[in-house]
This record gives structure tokens, sequence and C-alpha cells, in this order.
């Protein structure tokens, strides 16, 4: 059953100012493109509102828009990363925070999706299983990640102590 | 970690710190769907195939312009050609050569004893003479061929594409079209039968082509040919001209 459309933009419109803001924050921080995750973080939304009969009754709406706005982001990253050297487009690209925030929390070293699986399960706090739905990948492939961060971020950690 | 969730937070208000107006951006953005057309997700696969994409594209335009008809029928000034002439072929058959200067025309008269009506005052009957006009050089001293029975036959070959000629009616027009490596003409035929009526037009077995027409009433039309079934890399060149020449009945 579809909602009247007043009633989908003003649940929408109410869903968008709840999470935008800490789903542009976790694209950004996975990714390190302030750009790239407004872009994506946008298209997302805009894939939601055109589903969100069916993405209203999911039990967290903002983990499928977090899913697919990290899809996007990804793969704007590997388009670039193929386009320009790694090093020199993300220097040019990071904003202050996020590489300071990169570096006080180890996250320099990690791979996008590894990000993604460390913001999620252990920021966000979700189990492996809602990590796993919201990144596209595997549980197995998730916990594949989160051990290989975990030993990268130890190493990283200890080495600066 | 939750300090690390706090400041992935506020990142996330630094970035939109006004949520409305991220929500206007992204509507503005979900309106303008139609540009991620053309943003290719695989810009180097794309560029990749772009030669490749354009070489297909270019076969096919020439491809489409080198049919067994003229794809378009230019338009042109009345009594003027457009294409400089070429010297005479050596291998013209009987009759006339009808090779005006550059900027000219040629106006064809019948004999004295025409099978059909009297041609203009401008080509006084009975001389059979060839005139020129629209150029500021004498008259060409050229004549057309007789026959026994007193039809006025001019000949025109490939050499005589884009040229103007005028003839009067009754007038056989004789068209040979010899072939050329990589070039095989289609049988000459006219936009008008009913000014320039074809007796006779076919394909010759080596890639030549002829044709006779005869001038049955006054009027003008075009002659015109093809160069079909080539076969080879330097089709692409030579397919895309098709040999035309407009003829005046008055």
């Amino acid at each position: 059953m579809e909602l009247p459309a007043e009633r989908t933009d003003a649940s929408f419109e109410a869903f968008f100012e709840d999470t935008c803001q800490r789903i542009v924050g976790i694209v950004a921080v996975a990714t390190g493109d302030v750009a790239a995750a407004e872009d994506a973080v946008q298209d997302a939304y805009a894939r939601a509102l055109t589903r969100w009969g069916r993405v209203s009754r999911l039990d967290r709406p903002d983990l499928w828009v977090a899913r697919v706005a990290t899809r996007l982001a990804i793969d704007s990253w590997r388009r670039r990363r193929r386009e320009t050297p790694l090093q020199a487009e993300m220097r040019a690209a990071v904003h202050d925070d996020i590489d300071r925030l990169w570096v006080r929390w180890g996250l320099e070293g990690l791979s996008p999706m590894q990000r993604v699986t460390v913001i999620l399960r252990h920021v966000e706090g979700r189990p492996v299983g809602e990590v796993a739905a919201a990144a596209s990948i595997s549980p197995e492939t998730v916990k594949t990640h989160l051990k290989r961060a975990t030993r990268r971020l130890r190493a990283l950690l200890g080495e600066s102590r | 970690m939750s300090d690390l969730r706090h400041e992935v937070d506020e990142i996330g208000r630094r970035i939109w710190p006004d949520s409305p107006a991220a929500y206007r951006a992204m509507q503005a953005r979900r309106r303008r769907w139609w540009l991620t057309l053309l943003q290719p997700r695989r810009p180097q696969l794309a560029m990749r195939w772009l030669p490749v994409l354009a070489a297909v594209a270019t076969v096919a335009i020439f491809v489409a312009l080198a049919g067994n008809h003229p794809a378009v029928e230019r338009t042109e000034h009345p009594g003027t050609h457009t294409l400089a002439p070429t010297p005479v072929s050596p291998g013209a058959p009987e009759g006339l050569h009808v090779a005006p200067p550059p900027g000219r025309s040629i106006a064809v008269a019948p004999p004295s004893h025409p099978a059909a009506p009297a041609p203009p005052a401008a080509n006084p009957p009975g001389t059979g003479a060839v005139a020129t006009t629209g150029g500021d050089s004498p008259a060409s001293p050229q004549r057309p061929s007789s026959t026994g029975s007193g039809v006025v036959t001019v000949t025109l070959t490939e050499a005589d594409s884009g040229k103007t000629i005028t003839v009067a009616p009754g007038t056989r027009i004789v068209v040979t079209l010899q072939a050329a490596p990589h070039r095989q003409w289609s049988a000459p035929r006219s936009l008008d039968s009913t000014v320039l009526t074809a007796s006779d037009t076919a394909r010759d077995a080596g890639g030549g082509a002829h044709g006779t027409f005869v001038a049955s009433k006054p009027g003008h039309t075009r002659l015109v040919a093809g160069q079909g079934g080539c076969h080879g890399p330097l089709c692409l060149i030579a397919s895309t001209t098709t040999w035309q020449v407009r003829v005046v009945v008055r």
C-alpha cells in the first residue's frame, strides 16, 4: 500500500533531516572525499525517495541509505583512483577534520570498505549481520575486514605508543 | 569508540550544517538525474572504445551515403554547374563529348530536321550548334553528332559530372561511365522520366554502366548514377561521390 504523496514527502523529509548528517559523516570518513560523499549520499536519498514506500517499512531505513551511499561513494572513489594517483587525489580532497580523525583513530591505512565495517560495527554498534547487509557483502567478508582492520589498527596504535 | 562516533557526527554536521538546505539540494540533484547519463561509469573503458565507436559511425555514414542511388540531390542555381570540369576522357565514344569550361553550361540545338518540336530562339533551329550559357568566354566550337536519322546525340561521361547541359526535345543523350579500380557504377537513371525517358540503361560486366535517354518534353531533371558494389578500404573514399548531370530541355 503506497502512502499519499504529501505524507510520503513529509515522512521522508523528517527521515532525511534526522539521519542525513550522520550518514554523510560516515561516508565522508570512510572515503575521505567530502565531495564524493555528498554526491553519493544525495543520490542514495534520491533513490530512497523513489522507493520510499518499500524503504520506509525497513527496520533501519538509514542503514539502507548508508549502504547505497557507501557503495556509490566507493565506486566513485575507485574510478578516481584509476584516473589519478591515489595519494595526490586524496590529499587534495580530504577535509582537515577527516584527516585528523583518520590519524587519531588510525583509519588512514584502512581501505574504504574496512573503514565502513569498522564504523558500522564499532561506532554504530551494529551486529555483523546488519553490517554485512549495509555494506552488501557477506558476514564472512565483514569478519575478514574487521579482523584485518583490527590488526592494522593495533599495529598503527602500537607503533604510535 | 563513542568519541569516534561523536567525531563522525560532528563531521557530518560540518558538511551539512543546514539539513533543510541539504534536502533542497538533494531534490535539485534528483531533478537533474539525466546528468548521470552523461557520466560513464567506466570512463577509461569508454575512452578505450571511443575510437572503435567513431570508426563504426564513420563507416555507417559512408555506407548510408554510398548506396546505388544518390542520397541527396543538391540544389543548384539554374543554368550553372558547381563542380569544376575535368579533362575530357580520351576514351569517350562516338558523338559529342560535352565538356564546358568552368562556370558555363551547354545548350544543344537539334539539326534542321528534328524529331521533336523546335528549339527556342536562343538556339536557332537548323544549326545543330552547341551554345554555352552562363559564362563570359566565347562559345565552344564543339558540336553534337547527328545520326543518319537526324537525331542529335550527346554523349556524357564521368568527367561531365556536376555540369549542366541544355538540349532540345528529341535529343538523344548517351551516358557512358567507365569502370575504374574500386569503382562500380550503377545504371544511370533520370530523376524525372517524363522529361528524360530512358530507353536503355544497364550496368556493364566490368563495373561500368551505360544508358540512353531521349529528351521527351521541356523541363529540367538530373541524370544520376551511384557507385555501388564497392569492396575494399578505398570504398570509404571512392563511394562518397556520385555522378550527376543536370539536363535542361527547352
